[in-house]
């Protein structure tokens, strides 16, 4: 049922009650007319009665007259045809006036009228009676006859006078019974008007009503119309998967989507059709459990393979307003790429976990092989330079001045190779392990870094410029190890000077780094071998002219890069040299690796 | 130098031992050091069995103890030691070649007193030796049961 339904009730409730209604109108003109219809032909019938009464009246007078004349001529001339027409005009007066009687019967005022009129007329009629033998007896009695003439006369005008009065009585009664017939027949006539009227009114009203109503429903089959078309659109372009709705019978009611071709079906090949009908049986065995789960109301999700395609199953109740499952909802989805990509993902991730295993492995390697260095490997150098000072120390006497010489480089041959060792370890050490963190006031760490190089400044003039060091993230340690190398290079590179500057600062740089630099005002290098300088063992200068192993910038740079940060430097030959070290700002320590 | 005392060094490098014996020497404490070869050798020593069964009673003051030795290594023989009601007390000083950050940290964890690396240069070697055994021998005053000369 459309929603608006509890609308449209109403209205039709009305129409109906409006049709009702004119009906009743019109029902009860027709009961009005119908008795009007009887009222017109009762008092046509009462009328009728009326003119039967005044001509009855009319009849007997003329035969009261006739009767008269008759006697009278009988009496002047003894014609016995005369006699004749007397009687036959009394008897005809008795008739009338048994006649008014009947046709009278219902009205009371007439037969009190009659009740007196009758005697009169019974007494009239035996003194005409009277009168005509006598004259047949004694025709010469004239006198007689003239008295009951006289007296016949007045008696048969009251008869006439009482005649007249029924007959007026009579004509007033038909005057009031037409004036009545006619306002019965006005009435009827306004009823009929009317009644008509107004239920052509209703019947117009309820005809709009109606209209209106047919329009609304019929705008309404239309949206319900263009919404199911709207939906079949929609799910027939449901893209990569279908949507199905089957009923309890496992029937298809619907099928939609770009999917459904893709598994070789179709709308056609479904809709209609349970799934015995329209799948293969092993394929019915195995969704026929998920399908009655859901119509059971359990909803379910499965991925299966179907004709090549690896599709993500969503099976579902469908509920009615009343809350039970009245279709179950089976809406697939492609999900081969996925599957693929799921599958390439693993395999990248063996692959990943493979290599990290290796990397875990060769790490442990290292880690022994620095073991062994620092264990193993130091204990030779140690010996050699150990024997060595022994030798120097107790045989010096039998040994010439060459073989002296020789054991002096043995002894500083070992003592680098002790060094190459020990930088080795540590620059080692850089890459690995955890970084701490923590914010580092770089100020006392410098300092600190400064007090530890004094043996090395002894007896040399040497300006110190520290300002304007920041606070840093880091690990403290590392960091440590970037400002020993850094101003250890600047005192070891200034060394020819005879007044070193050594300034150590915060630069300007990107709003995303903050920059500190060491400058001096040593030797300097050539820029086109900057590139080389922080690259392992890689030197510039002669170790004759500086000592060194070529592994502190290349360590400053990996411990620098494993905060996120980079290193550069300026310098020129003579001019004095600049290295720069920017670490990420910030609290934010993602840049840590 | 009135009094020695005994040290035990359990180191299984001969040119090691000889270094060390030689940097004793140079600082006049030599007297007194018991060599052993491995750690199996240092525990034998320590509890009296085996070779050294029939050794007068009483601990070294010091125990120098290297890392890596063949049988029993310096990490297991400082972990005996410090698990031992009556070794506990004795002093034991790592000195070994290994910077590594896992076997300091391992050392301490089980309780060592000192961790000394041998430095490469022969005449720093003489001088940490001179002053350990300065420390251990004559400074510090070693627990009781000690086998000090002269007693």
């Amino acid at each position: 049922m459309p929603p608006d339904a509890a609308r449209s009730r109403p209205l039709n409730v009305r129409i109906a009650l409006g049709f009702a209604a004119a009906l009743a109108i019109l029902f009860a003109i027709g009961v009005d007319s119908y008795r009007s219809m009887l009222g017109v032909v009762e008092d046509a019938r009462r009328v009728a009665h009326t003119h039967e009464v005044l001509s009855t009246t009319s009849t007997l007078y003329g035969d009261l007259v006739y009767t008269q004349s008759s006697r009278r001529g009988y009496v002047l001339t003894g014609d016995e045809d005369q006699a004749r027409r007397a009687g036959v005009a009394a008897a005809a007066v008795r008739r009338h006036m048994q006649d008014l009687r009947r046709l009278t019967a219902d009205n009371p005022g007439h037969q009190a009228r009659l009740d007196r009129l009758e005697p009169l007329a019974a007494g009239w009629l035996a003194q005409v009676e009277e009168s005509i033998e006598r004259r047949r007896r004694t025709p010469g009695d004239r006198e007689t006859q003239a008295a009951m003439t006289v007296a016949g006369s007045q008696a048969a005008d009251e008869i006439r006078a009482r005649l007249g009065m029924m007959a007026d009585a009579e004509r007033a009664l038909l005057a009031g019974r037409e004036a009545r017939a006619q306002a019965g027949v006005r009435r009827s006539k306004w009823v009929i008007v009317i009644g008509s009227a107004a239920a052509c009114l209703l019947v117009g009203v309820m005809s709009l009503l109606l209209h209106r109503e047919s329009v609304q429903r019929g705008r309404a089959e239309e949206d319900l119309r263009r919404s199911e078309a709207l939906y079949r659109t929609v799910l027939s372009q449901f893209p990569n998967g279908s949507v199905l709705l089957f009923d309890h019978d496992l029937r298809y009611r619907l099928a939609e989507g770009a999917g459904l071709a893709q598994v070789g079906l179709s709308k056609e090949a479904l809709e209609g059709r349970t799934i015995w009908e329209c799948l293969p049986a092993e394929t019915c065995a195995i969704i026929e459990p998920y399908y009655r789960a859901a119509l059971e109301g359990r909803p379910t999700t499965f991925d299966t393979t179907f004709r090549g395609v690896d599709r993500s199953v969503y099976v579902s109740p469908v509920r009615g307003s009343d809350g039970r499952v009245t279709y179950g909802l089976l809406v697939t989805q492609d999900i081969t790429e996925r599957k693929q990509v799921e599958g390439h993902v693993r395999r990248l991730n063996t692959e990943l976990e493979r290599k990290v295993a290796e990397a875990d492995a060769a790490n442990k390697e290292l880690e022994a092989f620095s073991y062994s260095v620092s264990h193993d490997l130091r204990a030779p150098i140690r010996h050699i330079n150990g024997f060595v000072d022994l030798l120097q120390r107790h045989s010096a006497a039998v040994l010439d001045e060459t073989a002296r010489r020789h054991l002096g480089t043995i002894a500083r041959a070992s003592r680098h190779m002790g060094q190459l060792i020990d930088d080795l370890l540590a620059f080692s050490r850089t890459g690995r392990g955890e970084l701490a963190r923590g914010r580092i006031a770089l100020g006392p760490l410098v300092q600190g870094v400064i007090d530890e190089l004094r043996p090395e400044t002894e007896g040399r003039v040497v300006e110190w410029k520290v300002d304007g060091l920041p606070e840093v993230s880091g690990d403290p340690a590392l960091l440590r190890v970037v400002f020993t190398n850094l101003v250890g290079n600047a005192v070891k590179y200034t060394r020819p000077r005879p007044q070193a500057v050594i300034e150590i600062g915060q630069a300007a740089g990107r709003s995303d780094e903050v920059v500190m630099f060491v400058r001096d005002n040593g030797v300097g290098f050539d820029m086109q071998y900057a590139d080389k300088l922080f690259g392992v063992f890689q030197r510039l200068h002669r170790s004759d002219e500086f000592e060194g192993t070529g592994i502190g910038l290349a360590t400053v740079r990996r411990i620098v890069r494993r905060h996120g940060g980079r290193t550069w430097a300026e310098s020129s030959v003579g001019g004095g040299a600049t290295f720069y070290v920017a670490l990420p700002a910030g609290e934010d320590q993602g840049g840590l690796t | 130098m009135t009094e020695l005392n005994r040290i035990l060094l359990a180191e299984d490098n001969e040119h090691d031992v000889e270094l060390t014996l030689d940097a004793l020497a140079e600082n006049h404490l030599a007297n007194e050091v018991v060599v052993v070869r491995d750690g199996a050798e240092a525990l034998d020593y320590l509890y009296r069995r085996g070779s050294y069964r029939l050794r007068e009673e009483g601990n070294p003051v010091v125990v120098l103890l290297d890392l890596k030795m063949p049988k029993v290594d310096g990490l297991e023989v400082l972990r005996q030691i410090k698990q031992d009601e009556r070794l506990r007390q004795v002093p034991v000083v790592m000195l070994t070649s290994s910077r590594e950050e896992s076997d300091l940290v391992a050392s301490y964890r089980l309780g060592v007193n000192a961790y000394v690396v041998k430095p490469v240069e022969f005449s720093r070697f003489v001088e940490a030796v001179r002053r350990l055994g300065v420390f251990w021998a004559v400074i510090n005053e070693a627990p009781p049961g000690s086998v000090r000369k002269g007693q």
